[in-house]
């Protein structure tokens, strides 16, 4: 096979022209191949002396194109001739001084953290007294600001344990049995989560060494943080393909939710009924594992199902409570799916209220 | 680990700390113990353990090499060494990367002849990193002192040096030791030129790879078919525009990833060989070659091709050598039926131009009544089999193919339209090799060259799309 010639002069390296031969003089390079010989030929050396431009005038050329790109840019982007940018650069931040971790960014390392225990996550799951246990929808619509003093007021602990990417009973419960959990309370959002297969991924965490989980937590928070960053001083284009997606945080010590980021789409839910009756065997399941362990369940859903499920499953299981505030009026989601804050202080606020006679007549 | 990182931006950072200032003639013996250390973390940072993998494979060349230098010429024990080595080498790469493609057709007669046998578990084995790669490199060195081209490495070290210098281990370009060795005993200056050609390297191999290859990735992964039937109730104009997105992808992704190993290479004082050279200039088959993966492809020839006979037997063997080389090439890139007919097709298509007189630019080709077209045969073939390379399965590729062949007319999707886009530098890239081979334009100049630099950092860090992994990392 013969050569092509080569087409830039990136071939050329200076620091050949003071090459050495290695001592055993066996080593050389092969004339074929497109790599050059350990002494470069004359035509190479006459070729780099007539294209000898200062390497210092080369890098001060690289930066000041660069500075001016970058001025243009940011005059451009005050000028709002830029399209928005990636959620992570207005993404409102927890305050200085909360423990909350990033959870969730263009995909979510919440499972990662809760299930390979980073940050003393573990020590706070044993201590909780109750769990919240279900999908997404329990992340958002049952706030912190509620809880905390409802179970304050009881000298009891809370974790919020639930996970997006409609996660089902099949992870938490593979939590419960990793770190030995003993609440006196495991709060359910039946739509319907009871089936023996978790998530992609919940799977995929499971799989995955606490070395995996480590590496995906630095690349997620690096991202993160990169984008929130750089893309303050380099407007980006091209982030907004995919859409920009959500961001959120979560309490190391209890698991509540912060939403930093999100859409604004301020929607009133039309619950839907979402089938249950094949789950009853994984639901049977779960109870037999709670029951072994002595925790009672209580079963609910959110505004944007109806209690259709809940109701189903807790005659299927022997009459578990179910306590149901979906009937105010005027909940709004801010994604179509997910209560909006002031929604979801409501909500639960109605829910805790209609809690309290299950909790406090059976302590 | 990938390039595209913050782990690996993060294991940078000392290691240019140590360049500039363990990197100097003195103090270079903890120089070259600190890359080691950084190249370990490298390997390891995919699964730990499977640096165990690699010790073997190193452990048993470093061996070999040794005691076959040490053995008379006329010998036999120095083709056991050499056998051994390969043998190592070969059985690591089968085991972990085709066990389960040879085990399938097992698994289909054991379910036929002995239907009531447990059948053989599909095994769940990770590919180690780089493997293919690196078994190469390690192959080529043991072959290499066995035939005299090279003394074996004195040190352990020195061998664990060169297989694990991260800069290459995982996608290439596949270094010989011969290409390695030598540069270690040479000067190592801080020139601010190499970190100013180092850094074009870098930023440009970010551009193809970040803006370019995703990008386009985003698009293909999107519309490419799953199944046959996908593929046949496509519209031919969007299956082409596929093809053509995805030779794009494949030439971006790779030759990016290379840029950036080359530009890594010259900033810690090492020197890389080239791996592309604008493949879709190439007016035949045989040239293809002589772009597009250079260091895979003169592997090839020099330990495959030319011991197996090369062009120096018969026409017919000469064409049996071509299919062989290049039917273990195809297998080479991945375990599936689509990679060994990718390669079978390749190797039909070197034997072909052979048989025509085409492969050289001295014979028919030196007309361009008869050298255009036959461009054009080889891009469009080259075009069809990048096709066979992306698909799932034969069927699917098979599906595309037919639907390209048999025009039908049809709207294509936005995202694959608004991906053409990135066609564009790669077009520029290519018309540029052109006038700079045919010395209608001067290469490109040191200053020019920083101009653009800065331009394409500043589109690296306002366009990139969210990272895909590198498309050579799975081999």
């Amino acid at each position: 096979m013969h050569e092509a010639p080569h087409s830039s002069t990136s071939d050329f390296d200076p620091a050949y022209l003071a090459a050495g031969t290695d001592p055993s003089g066996h080593n050389a390079l092969p004339a074929a191949g497109g790599v050059s010989s350990a002494h470069p030929p004359r035509g190479h050396r006459v070729l780099l002396r007539r294209n000898s431009v200062s390497a210092k005038k080369c890098l001060a050329a690289f930066i000041l194109t660069f500075t001016v790109l970058l001025v243009a840019a940011q005059v451009t982007h005050l000028l709002r001739l830029w399209p928005a940018q990636p959620v992570a650069t207005w993404a409102v931040l927890p305050p200085a001084g909360s423990d909350d971790y990033l959870a969730y960014s263009l995909g979510g390392i919440e499972d990662q953290m809760i299930y390979h225990g980073f940050l003393g996550i573990p020590k706070y799951l044993k201590r909780a007294d109750v769990l919240f246990v279900g999908n997404s929808h329990m992340q958002f619509g049952w706030p912190r600001q509620t809880l905390e003093p409802f179970f304050a007021a009881r000298h009891m602990h809370f974790y919020n344990m639930a996970f997006g990417y409609v996660e089902t009973s099949a992870f938490p419960l593979a939590i419960i049995k990793k770190y030995n959990l003993h609440p006196k309370w495991i709060i359910i959002n039946v739509e319907p989560f009871f089936s023996n297969k978790p998530s992609g991924m919940a799977e995929v965490t499971m799989d995955d060494t606490m070395f995996d989980a480590f590496k995906f937590r630095l690349e997620t928070a690096g991202s993160f943080y990169g984008d929130r960053y750089l893309h303050r001083v380099v407007p980006t284009l091209a982030q907004q393909f995919p859409p920009g997606d959500e961001v959120y945080f979560r309490s190391i010590h209890d698991g509540s939710v912060w939403l930093a980021a999100a859409a604004d789409i301020h929607w009133h839910p039309t619950p839907v009924t979402t089938p249950w009756r094949a789950c009853i065997p994984a639901a049977l399941k779960f109870k037999a594992a709670m029951d072994r362990r002595n925790i009672r369940m209580i079963f609910t859903h959110s505004p944007v199902t109806t209690d259709t499920a809940a109701r189903g499953l807790s005659v299927a299981l022997g009459g578990v409570p179910v306590v149901d505030a979906s009937s105010l009026p005027n909940l709004y989601t801010f994604d179509g799916s997910h209560l909006e804050h002031a929604s979801a202080v409501r909500f639960s606020q109605s829910f805790l209220n209609h809690l309290a006679p299950v909790i406090d007549g059976v302590k | 680990m990938s390039f595209i990182s913050w782990a690996f931006f993060l294991l940078m950072l000392p290691v240019l700390a140590a360049r500039l200032t363990l990197g100097r003639k003195r103090t270079e013996p903890l120089y070259f113990a600190f890359i080691m250390l950084a190249s370990t973390v490298f390997v390891c940072w995919y699964i730990p353990i499977y640096i165990c993998i690699m010790l073997v494979s190193i452990g048993v060349d470093y061996v070999a090499a040794r005691l076959i230098w040490g053995s008379p010429a006329n010998s036999p024990w120095r083709g056991v060494y050499l056998f051994a080595s390969l043998a190592t080498n070969l059985l690591l790469l089968s085991f972990f990367k085709y066990a389960n493609f040879f085990l399938g057709p097992v698994r289909h007669l054991l379910a036929i002849a002995l239907p009531h046998a447990p059948t053989i578990p599909v095994l769940a084995i990770a590919l180690p990193m780089g493997i293919s790669f690196y078994t190469f490199g390690s192959m080529s060195y043991t072959i290499d002192v066995y035939r005299g081209r090279m003394q074996p490495v004195q040190h352990f070290g020195g061998f664990y040096f060169f297989l694990t210098f991260f800069p290459h281990m995982v996608a290439g370009p596949i270094i010989r030791a011969e290409q390695f060795f030598y540069q270690v005993w040479r000067r190592r200056r801080l020139h601010l030129r190499v970190f100013n050609e180092g850094a074009y390297q870098i930023i440009r191999g970010l551009f193809l790879k970040m803006v370019l290859a995703d990008h386009i990735g985003h698009a293909v992964e999107g519309a490419w078919p799953t199944t046959a039937a996908q593929a046949l109730s496509a519209p031919s104009p969007q299956l082409l525009l596929l093809a053509v997105l995805f030779g794009a992808q494949i030439f971006c992704d790779f030759e990016g990833y290379t840029s950036i190993a080359r530009g890594l290479a010259y900033w810690l004082g090492f020197r890389f060989p080239l791996n592309f050279n604008n493949p879709y200039l190439a007016g035949s088959f045989s040239n293809f070659w002589e772009r597009w993966h250079i260091t895979l492809s003169t592997w090839l020839r020099d330990y495959l091709y030319i011991p197996l006979g090369g062009n120096r037997k018969s026409r017919v063997r000469t064409y049996a050598n071509l299919l062989v080389v290049m039917v273990l090439g195809g297998l080479w890139h991945g375990a599936a039926g689509t990679f060994v007919v990718w390669g079978c097709v390749h190797g039909l298509a070197l034997a072909g131009e052979r048989l025509l007189g085409l492969n050289g630019k001295h014979g028919w080709r030196r007309f361009v009544i008869v050298a255009l077209p036959w461009y054009l045969v080889t891009q469009i073939i080259v075009l069809l089999t990048w096709v066979l390379f992306r698909s799932d399965t034969i069927d699917v590729a098979t599906g595309m193919v037919v639907r390209i062949l048999h025009w039908t007319d049809g709207p294509i999707v936005a995202p694959l339209a608004w991906a053409s886009l990135a066609l564009l530098p790669v077009v520029v890239m290519h018309l540029h090799g052109f006038l700079v081979e045919h010395r209608l334009l001067r290469p490109i100049g040191r200053m020019p060259q920083a101009v653009m630099a800065a331009v394409l950092l500043m589109a690296v860090l306002t366009l990139y799309a969210r990272s895909t992994a590198f498309i050579y990392f799975r081999f």
